[in-house]
């Protein structure tokens, strides 16, 4: 499956663009990032994939079929949202099990289909010890884990992650990457991620989409993309970039490279 | 047998609430003024189902089939309806302060009825009018919410208060106008609610409206609870956010006006209910939509009972209600300290 969106432009009053002349083009087992500061519309462009919001100018394309807005949300997009509490005492198996909503009637139960389903996706995400603990006991990167799992129970073939690593810390931001790399690169699911964070971008992503303040967007290469004049450019700081083809692989063994610390000093510009 | 004890609690507190129901049920059929012994009422209603005759003087049978029976059915259903609603309110606006009355539908309803017994005195239009008021102060609270582009729940809330204090403003001038020998009273009295007018031919329409809708809501409350993970989410799901809160609002309206053309303005059922279910059940609406309406009715049929045994004239709902629920809610408050979530 491919998605692209064609000189995308997005509006919320039709005046003020949020961005503009935005292109991307994702395949099927690829991971796409995407890069900007706070504030640059990031969230924005996800809602629309989710078709909360639907482009103000441009297509947006899935199997090269122009998208056709539905009433019910786009179902080629699973969503994983930022790790939030849940107001209803949900345990991690109903949770999950909230993810087959698209398939049960509105006045239907769950089939035992839909139970197998669940604990299927559990063994597969690594919680099936999980199952029965309530969801607001869980720890922020086992929660997580279990907002992966309801989005893959959706059948979804892409799965969409608005800032996947922002609440985490460093194990789990490593855990969260890693199941989106063997996600992608060994379970053929495409994957869409917003971040402010480069190094996860440079770390998994295939592609990259640069977002500014001024709704200027930029798509190519990650390794094209994530370049210290474009990290200027975008963040108005100074960074310095690894040479990472002396670790390459090294994600997959598990180890988590970090890249170097932004300078203090912010860039005249 | 692990994801059977995940995915359904201990059905045993239904047991003992539907039991409740029933007795509740049948001793406020058989206490009031002339009381009658709850096996003979038992028998009584099962020989409308099983022909035959009994021991019983037919002025016995016209007490419980004709009087006792339209009023205390009619405080079942209220009492379901009050408390799926009310549970439902909270749910979707995320708010424990919620009951039915704050998209402004009670207060609409209650104009509507005040209005028609201004002009046309106690009749049917008082319950055409109930729900025309009713749809339209939803209507209104929608308009307003609309126009100012948003759709948040804040927005909606904030709508619903302002429109419930228009229609508390409108109520008082029809009061104002209403003629202080005649009307006035009968519009104040209705307005604190009450059973004492109805009959099979008010409320054979009305209960199986209550209960139909009542048994609708219920059955979609899986579809509920996904109203609190946030629109974006929903809508990944596979189910429309917007479309799905429109049919849960519309059908609440229906629930709400129906009761507030009966039975007048009876506030806090709606409120508290949900508050002593979640106690005992927990947030989750699977459960907590049947408990808020099992409890509902067992409430309203008690407090209905007590309101005509207690004293030569009825007692209104709306003082009773309050004088009863509070008392139990902060006892309950005070053993459960406090510690259940919306």
């Amino acid at each position: 499956m491919t998605i692209s969106i064609s000189n995308g432009s997005f509006s919320y009053d039709g005046k003020k663009e949020i961005f503009h002349n935005l292109n991307f083009l994702l395949k099927k087992g690829e991971i796409l990032s995407v890069l900007g500061p706070n504030g640059c519309g990031k969230t924005t462009l996800l809602k629309i994939l989710l078709e909360i919001h639907h482009l103000s100018g441009g297509v947006m394309k899935v199997d090269n079929q122009p998208c056709r807005h539905g009433r019910n949300g786009n179902q080629h997009f699973g969503y994983v949202p930022q790790s939030t509490g849940v107001p209803v005492a949900y345990s991690v198996f109903q949770m999950v099990l909230l993810g087959r909503s698209r398939f049960i009637g509105t006045f239907s139960r769950p089939s035992p289909g839909d139970y197998q389903k669940v604990e299927e996706i559990l063994k597969m995400v690594n919680i099936s010890h999980l199952a029965v603990r309530s969801f607001a006991s869980l720890s922020g990167g086992e929660r997580q884990l279990v907002l992966i799992a309801r989005a893959l129970a959706t059948e979804a073939r892409v799965l969409v992650f608005d800032e996947p690593t922002s609440s985490l810390d460093l194990v789990n931001q490593h855990h969260t990457v890693e199941l989106m790399r063997v996600l992608s690169h060994e379970k053929g699911y495409s994957i869409i991620f917003s971040t402010h964070d480069p190094t996860h971008a440079l770390h998994i992503s295939d592609n990259t989409i640069l977002i500014n303040r001024e709704g200027t967007s930029l798509f190519g290469l990650t390794k094209e993309m994530i370049t210290e004049k474009h990290m200027k450019l975008l963040f108005g700081v100074e960074t310095r970039i690894l040479d990472l083809s002396l670790n390459e692989g090294m994600v997959s063994r598990g180890v988590m490279p970090i890249l170097p610390p932004f300078k203090p000093r912010a860039v005249n510009s | 047998m692990k994801v059977l004890s995940v995915k359904q609690g201990s059905p045993l507190i239904f047991i003992i609430l539907t039991v409740l129901v029933m007795v509740a049920f049948i001793l406020a059929l058989a206490v009031g003024r002339y009381p009658v012994p709850p096996g003979r009422v038992f028998k009584i209603l099962s020989s409308t189902v099983i022909p035959g005759r009994g021991d019983w003087s037919p002025i016995t049978e016209s007490v419980i089939l004709k009087i006792r029976l339209p009023r205390v059915g009619m405080a079942l259903a209220g009492g379901i309806g009050l408390g799926v609603c009310g549970a439902i309110f909270q749910g979707i606006f995320r708010n424990p302060l919620v009951s039915p009355g704050v998209v402004g539908v009670t207060s609409g309803a209650g104009f509507g009825a005040a209005l028609a017994i201004l002009i046309f005195g106690m009749g049917i239009m008082t319950q055409l009018f109930a729900f025309l008021f009713g749809g339209g102060a939803l209507l209104l609270t929608w308009t307003i919410t609309k126009r100012t582009r948003g759709s948040s729940l804040l927005v909606f809330v904030l709508s619903g208060v302002i429109i419930n204090m228009f229609f508390q403003a409108m109520i008082s001038l029809v009061k104002f106008m209403a003629d202080s020998e005649e009307k006035l009273p009968s519009i104040v009295y209705w307005l604190m609610g009450s059973l004492s007018s109805c009959s099979w031919r008010k409320i054979s329409f009305i209960i199986p409206l209550i209960l139909i809708i009542s048994m609708i809501l219920v059955l979609m409350r899986r579809r509920i609870n996904l109203l609190s993970l946030g629109n974006e989410t929903v809508l990944s799901l596979g189910v429309n956010p917007a479309v799905l809160m429109n049919i849960i609002l519309v059908l609440t309206t229906v629930i709400v006006s129906a009761i507030v053309s009966i039975a007048g303005i009876v506030g806090w059922i709606g409120l508290i209910i949900p508050h002593i279910a979640r106690m005992i059940v927990g947030p989750d609406h699977e459960r907590l939509i049947p408990a808020s309406a099992l409890l509902g009715a067992i409430f309203f049929m008690t407090v209905d009972t007590v309101g005509r045994t207690i004293s030569p004239q009825d007692i209104p709902l709306g003082i009773l209600t309050a004088l009863l629920g509070a008392p139990l809610f902060i006892g309950l408050l005070i053993r459960t300290r406090g510690e259940w979530n919306l």
